[in-house]
Parts: structure tokens; C-alpha cells; sequence
């Protein structure tokens, strides 16, 4: 039972960063239908900016809840500003072109962006402190859930509600929703196209930005590298849960983070991968659209 | 007189030819350094380099090698095997006879099969036992002890504490699992110890979080982690499981033993153990050439570490230069590997000598133990 216990945590707490990362994936995808893998490594440098923002405030004299907030804020706005310079970059003038151009133009923009990462930053694993201040309540159980996990978990859920709030209640959210289904209708009836694309990708940005701060803080040591595996495996998550759909992004993250942690639990750590994409394959099959798909029927 | 002139254009022309041959032998004599110069495995690629690079001076400023003064032509491989694969065709191309290398196990058997035996290659930190063992590679050397050798002590270190639970993790690398499988077939035959592997398991690198593995180690009860791989993924593992309490004793090879692993796992590194090659540097009477080096080395490149193979690094590039010499053709290949194995050469890690295989007669690996951030060797 402990190790069940233990375990689910585990998975709570992957699942959580996947969903994160997951959520950008499926947003771009949802309203321009295009795979954008240098997602995972905005990711990466939100984890770098946390990094550097980290050091500064902390030098400057800032502390507690202050500083993780601070470097929050930071790592969103400089990530935010990445994604949306990598849309106007490589996405915008592939717009009209085959679907293939824009996903080749993705792929070169994540090698870049990881290169020139590990060319001004540095190739080896840097460390990152932990700036997550302890948790009063928290202490006596600190071995079963730490502060780390407890923070990722509580972000997580606020970050969902507000997206969810941002996408149903406001006007914006109403025009990604409009963009999402018809993009021509869309902009017929006077939505801005560009200004909704480009809201996208800073909103995906910043959920992936506290993403990397996030795991940063878990795994105190950040390298440029590591928005390859997760932006894989928060893709899967979106693919699983059915690409395009907001609720499915989590689902799906979550149901990867449980099955590999229950996999590397009581199969084999060897084998942890292989369940999680196991599952993906019989999932697809049962339902090719994903767990929260919609049926997609090609417009003629 | 036409056949007088013949004559003379002749003369000129072997003279000529003769004057070029000459100047070819003035030519540097060159040798590869194929190794982990960049990312997170420099800090090993870079100790060996610095002690060729401190024979090369030495022995350039004594006159190089028959003669020639030697050249390094050095390429990173990063560790990784498909860098190492070009990074020997490239060394191979570019006329490359004799080379140290390289770093990392599995990328030393990539670049051994791309050199195809065509290269003599001695490597101060490769420590992975096939790479000997096989015979495949006849022209491979190494200065370090072999992982078996590694195995034995970590299993012995075990059983003399008294551990009856053992868990095993590796990271499915060539070095690490080879590693790995050694000290659990170890366990496996010596039922008599009592010893019980209750995890025997490789961990994917560079996952979001190992709490997983963490808690199944947990469950498992065991008493013992011996972990296959290198140190920037334990830091990770053992910073994540002394968060969560696990308080197993974390046994690792030399591939845990580097300063990285003390920076970044900070406090969680404290009370952990790594076999590895014995400390020459910080023997007790270290001998007049080996604080030579040491202060050499602070001289050329201050502010950096000499690493823990540099002095395997020095002699391995002695033993090479003297079975030059003896040999007398830096290109004779044959006649190099017999001196390197008949001959005793007095380097600075003491007398040199190979066996047939290709390993170095009598190294022995060692037990460290963190303590105040510092790797302090320690009895079983």
C-alpha cells in the first residue's frame, strides 16, 4: 500500500509537468493544426531563465514566496517572448504552405534553439537551488510529499482553472475557440487571425515556462537538453488525450505520468517507456482520436 | 657528354629526393587524441589530455621521438558513440598511426571498430572488460583497471558490511550495465553470502524525475544502491532519494567518482562510496615526478583539475613513446605492441608493463568514501 502510495504520488507529480508542457502542444495544434516541437525546448529555457533569474533576485536580497514568484514572472515573460518571436519567425510566413514546411521549420528552430542554448549557456548540467521555501504544514510528511511536489501539483491545478477560465470567459478565449474551428469564417466575421495565433503561442510559452521552473526546483539541476524527453513525452500526452483538446491534454498527461510511474513500480524501470507507449498504441487503436478526441470529420 | 648530362640530372634528382625524404622525417611526429573534450564527461576527456600534453612538452623539449618533434592531433567525441565513430575516422584519416583514447567505454568500442585495427590506441580511463577481454582489438591498451576488478571491490565492500538486501541500478549504458551485470553475477554465484539482489534495473537518462525508482527502492528494503553509470544522473537519483528519506548506502564505480557529483549533489553526495583508480597524486610520499606534474600542470592551465586520469594518462603515453623508440618505426604497428608487452617501462605511476590481452599488469581499483566534499580513500 505504501509503495501505491508512493508511487501515485509520483505519477501526480509527472503527470503534472507533462500537463504543462502538454497544453502548448495542444493549443498550437488545436487552432493552426501544426506539431510545434520546439516547444519542449521554450520549456528549457524557462528552466534556464528560472536559473538566471533565480541567482539575481536572490542576490538582490529576495527570499520566500517573493522570490519564487518573482522568477515565476520572469521565466513566463521571457519564455512568452520566445514563443511568440518563433511563431512570427518560423510559422508565420509558412501559414499558407504544405503542412510539411512548417513541421520541418519546427524541427530546425528546436535544434537551434537547444545549440544555441548549450553555446551561450553551457554543455554541462548547471544547478539549479531549489527556491521553493518550506512548508509549514507540510514538514511532518515531508518524506511521502514534499514542498517541491505539493507546489508543482497546486500550480498545476490554478494554471488549468485560469486557462480554462481565459478560453470559455473572455473575449479572446471566444476568438481562439472561433480561429480553432474556422479559421476563414473566423477572420470573415473581423477576428484579428494573427493576434489570436500569436496569443496562443505566449499563453502555451508561459504554461511551459512554469514548467521548467518547476522541475528545476525538483531536480535542482537543469542542462540544455532537457526539453527533448519531455517535450516527447508532453506530445504523447497531447496525442493521447487527443490533440486539440484542452481537457484531453491533461488527461492524457496524467495518464502517462501513472502508467509510467506505476510501470517503473511494479514492472521494471527498464520497461517504463514501453508501457507508456504500449498504452498509447492500444488507445489509438480503440480510439484513434485520442481519450477526449472529437471525431474529425474532413471538411470537403 | 649527353650521357654525362644524363648522369649529373640524376644525381640531381636523387639528391633532390633524398634532400625531401629528409625533410619528411623533420616532419612532426603525430599523435591522436580521440576523448571527451566537450560536455558534461569533459572533466574525464580533458584529465587525460592534460597528461599527454605533459609528456608531449617534456619530450619535445628533449628532443621529441626518434628524432621528430611530436604533434597532438586531438577530436572530441563528447562520450558519445557516434561522435566517437567519426571523430576516429577523422584521427585515421588524417594519418594517425598511434593514439591515446578514449574516454568513455562505449565510445572507445565505436571508435575501435572505426580505426578497424589500423590504429594503436591506449586509453587511461576506458575500463569496460570487453574491450580486452574479446581480443578483437588487438591494438587496444589500457593504463586503468578493468571494471571486473571494479565489481569485485564494491561486492566485497558489501558482504563485509554485512548487507543481507542489495539493490542494483544502472543506466543502460555500455559502461554502466556492463558494470552492473559484473557485480550481480558476483552475487548471484556466491550464494552462500546470504546476499540477495532485490532490484536489478536500468533508469532512461534524463527523465523528468526518478521518483519512481526511488520508492521501489524504498519498498524493496534494500540496504546496499550499487549504481552502473555516471555521476550527473546519480546526483539526480541520490539527491531525490535522500528527499525522500531513503537512506540506502549508495555504492558507485568510477564514473560517480568526480568533483561534478560532490557539486551537484551537495549535501546528499555525504556518506556515498565510488570504487575507482587509485589516487596517485595523493599518495603519501608522492615521488619527485609526480609533484613535477602536478606543478607543471598548475603552471599551464591554472584554476583547472588534473582529474583522476591524468597521471594513467601520463603513463600510458610513456609506455607508448618508449615502445616507439625501441621500435624504431613509428608506423609498425606489430613492433610497438611487443615492446608494450615485453618490456617494463618506469613511468610515473610507477613500472608499466601489458599482459597479451592489453592490460596493464597489476592496477588496482580503490574505495573512496565522500566526506566534507572530499573523495577520502577508505579500507573495506
Amino acid at each position: 500500500m505504501e509503495l501505491f502510495r508512493d508511487l501515485f504520488i509520483s505519477g501526480l507529480t509527472k503527470g503534472s509537468i507533462y500537463a504543462l508542457i502538454a497544453l502548448g502542444y495542444t493549443m498550437v495544434y488545436g487552432i493552426i493544426a501544426l506539431i510545434n516541437f520546439a516547444h519542449g525546448e521554450i520549456y528549457m529555457i524557462g528552466a534556464f531563465t528560472s536559473l538566471i533569474a533565480a541567482m539575481v533576485l536572490s542576490q538582490l536580497g529576495m527570499a520566500g514566496w517573493g522570490l519564487l514568484l518573482s522568477v515565476g514572472v520572469v521565466a513566463v515573460l521571457y519564455s512568452a517572448m520566445y514563443g511568440w518571436t518563433v511563431e512570427k519567425i518560423a510559422y508565420k510566413p509558412l501559414r499558407d504552405a504544405s503542412r510539411l514546411a512548417p513541421l520541418i521549420s519546427a524541427i530546425g528552430m528546436s535544434i537551434f534553439l537547444q545549440n544555441y542554448v548549450q553555446l551561450v549557456q553551457s554543455p554541462n548540467f548547471l544547478i539549479f537551488n531549489n527556491i521553493v521555501p518550506d512548508i509549514g504544514f507540510l514538514e511532518p510528511v515531508s518524506h511521502i510529499v514534499n514542498k517541491t511536489q505539493f507546489v508543482i501539483w497546486v500550480t498545476t491545478a490554478l494554471l488549468m482553472a485560469a486557462l480554462t477560465f481565459i478560453i470559455k470567459c473572455t473575449r479572446m478565449g471566444m476568438a481562439m475557440r472561433a480561429v480553432a474551428q474556422d479559421r476563414d469564417m473566423a477572420r470573415l466575421t473581423g477576428v484579428n487571425i494573427d493576434r489570436v495565433i500569436s496569443t496562443t503561442f505566449v499563453l502555451g510559452s508561459a504554461l511551459a515556462a512554469v514548467g521548467g521552473l518547476l522541475i528545476g526546483c525538483y531536480m535542482q539541476q537543469v542542462d540544455f537538453y532537457i526539453g527533448f524527453l519531455a517535450g516527447m513525452k508532453a506530445f504523447t500526452a497531447a496525442v493521447l488525450g487527443g490533440i486539440g483538446s484542452i481537457p484531453g491534454a491533461v488527461l492524457g498527461a496524467l495518464v502517462l505520468g501513472f502508467s509510467e510511474s506505476f510501470a517503473a513500480g511494479y514492472i521494471s524501470s527498464d520497461y517504463e517507456d514501453v508501457v507508456a507507449f504500449v498504452l498509447l498504441i492500444v488507445i489509438l487503436i480503440v480510439r484513434p482520436g485520442g481519450l477526449m478526441g472529437e471525431s474529425q470529420t474532413q471538411k470537403v | 657528354m649527353r650521357k654525362f648530362l644524363a648522369a649529373l640530372a640524376v644525381m640531381v634528382m636523387a639528391l633532390g629526393s633524398s634532400l625531401a625524404m629528409a625533410q619528411d622525417n623533420k616532419e612532426p611526429l603525430k599523435i591522436g587524441y580521440g576523448g571527451a573534450l566537450l560536455g558534461n564527461l569533459a572533466s574525464y576527456g580533458l584529465s587525460s589530455f592534460y597528461g599527454l600534453e605533459y609528456v608531449v612538452l617534456k619530450a619535445n623539449q628533449s628532443g621529441g621521438l626518434l628524432g621528430r618533434q611530436i604533434e597532438i592531433v586531438r577530436e572530441d567525441d563528447g562520450c558519445d558513440p557516434a561522435m566517437a565513430s567519426s571523430a576516429a575516422a577523422k584521427l585515421a584519416g588524417a594519418g594517425i598511426k598511434t593514439a591515446l583514447g578514449h574516454t568513455c567505454s562505449g565510445a572507445t568500442a565505436s571508435a575501435l571498430s572505426a580505426y578497424n585495427n589500423g590504429v594503436l590506441v591506449i586509453s587511461a580511463s576506458a575500463t569496460e572488460v570487453s574491450l580486452t577481454e574479446t581480443g578483437d582489438n588487438p591494438y587496444f591498451f589500457r593504463t586503468i583497471m578493468r571494471d571486473d576488478a571494479q565489481a569485485v571491490l564494491q561486492v566485497e565492500f558489501v558482504k563485509k558490511r554485512g548487507f543481507k538486501k542489495v539493490a542494483i541500478l544502472h543506466d543502460k549504458g555500455d559502461y554502466g550495465k556492463a558494470l552492473a551485470d559484473r557485480a550481480k553475477a558476483a552475487f548471484d554465484e556466491d550464494k552462500e553470502s546470504g546476499v540477495e539482489v532485490v532490484v536489478f534495473e536500468g533508469v532512461t537518462t534524463g527523465q523528468v524525475s526518478y521518483d519512481a525508482v526511488v520508492s521501489k527502492l524504498k519498498s524493496s528494503g534494500a540496504e546496499a544502491l550499487l549504481w552502473g553509470g555516471y555521476y550527473s544522473d546519480a546526483s539526480k537519483l541520490v539527491t531525490q532519494m535522500r528527499a525522500k528519506q531513503v537512506n540506502t548506502l549508495v555504492v558507485g564505480g568510477d564514473g560517480l567518482k568526480n568533483e561534478g557529483y560532490v557539486k551537484m549533489a551537495g549535501p546528499a553526495a555525504e556518506g556515498t562510496f565510488a570504487t575507482g583508480p587509485a589516487d596517485i597524486s595523493t599518495a603519501k610520499n608522492p615521488p619527485a615526478a609526480i609533484t613535477e606534474a602536478i606543478a607543471d600542470h598548475e603552471k599551464r592551465h591554472p584554476g583547472t583539475e588534473i582529474g583522476p586520469y591524468f597521471f594513467y594518462s601520463i603513463a600510458a603515453a610513456q609506455a607508448l613513446f618508449s615502445a616507439i623508440e625501441k621500435a624504431g618505426d613509428p608506423n609498425d604497428l606489430e613492433a610497438i605492441k611487443k615492446h608494450l608487452q615485453e618490456d617494463t617501462v618506469e613511468t610515473a605511476m610507477g613500472p608499466v608493463r601489458f599482459d597479451a590481452k592489453g592490460d596493464i599488469i597489476g592496477s588496482q581499483a580503490v574505495m573512496y568514501e565522500i566526506k566534507d566534499g572530499n573523495f577520502v580513500e577508505v579500507e573495506l
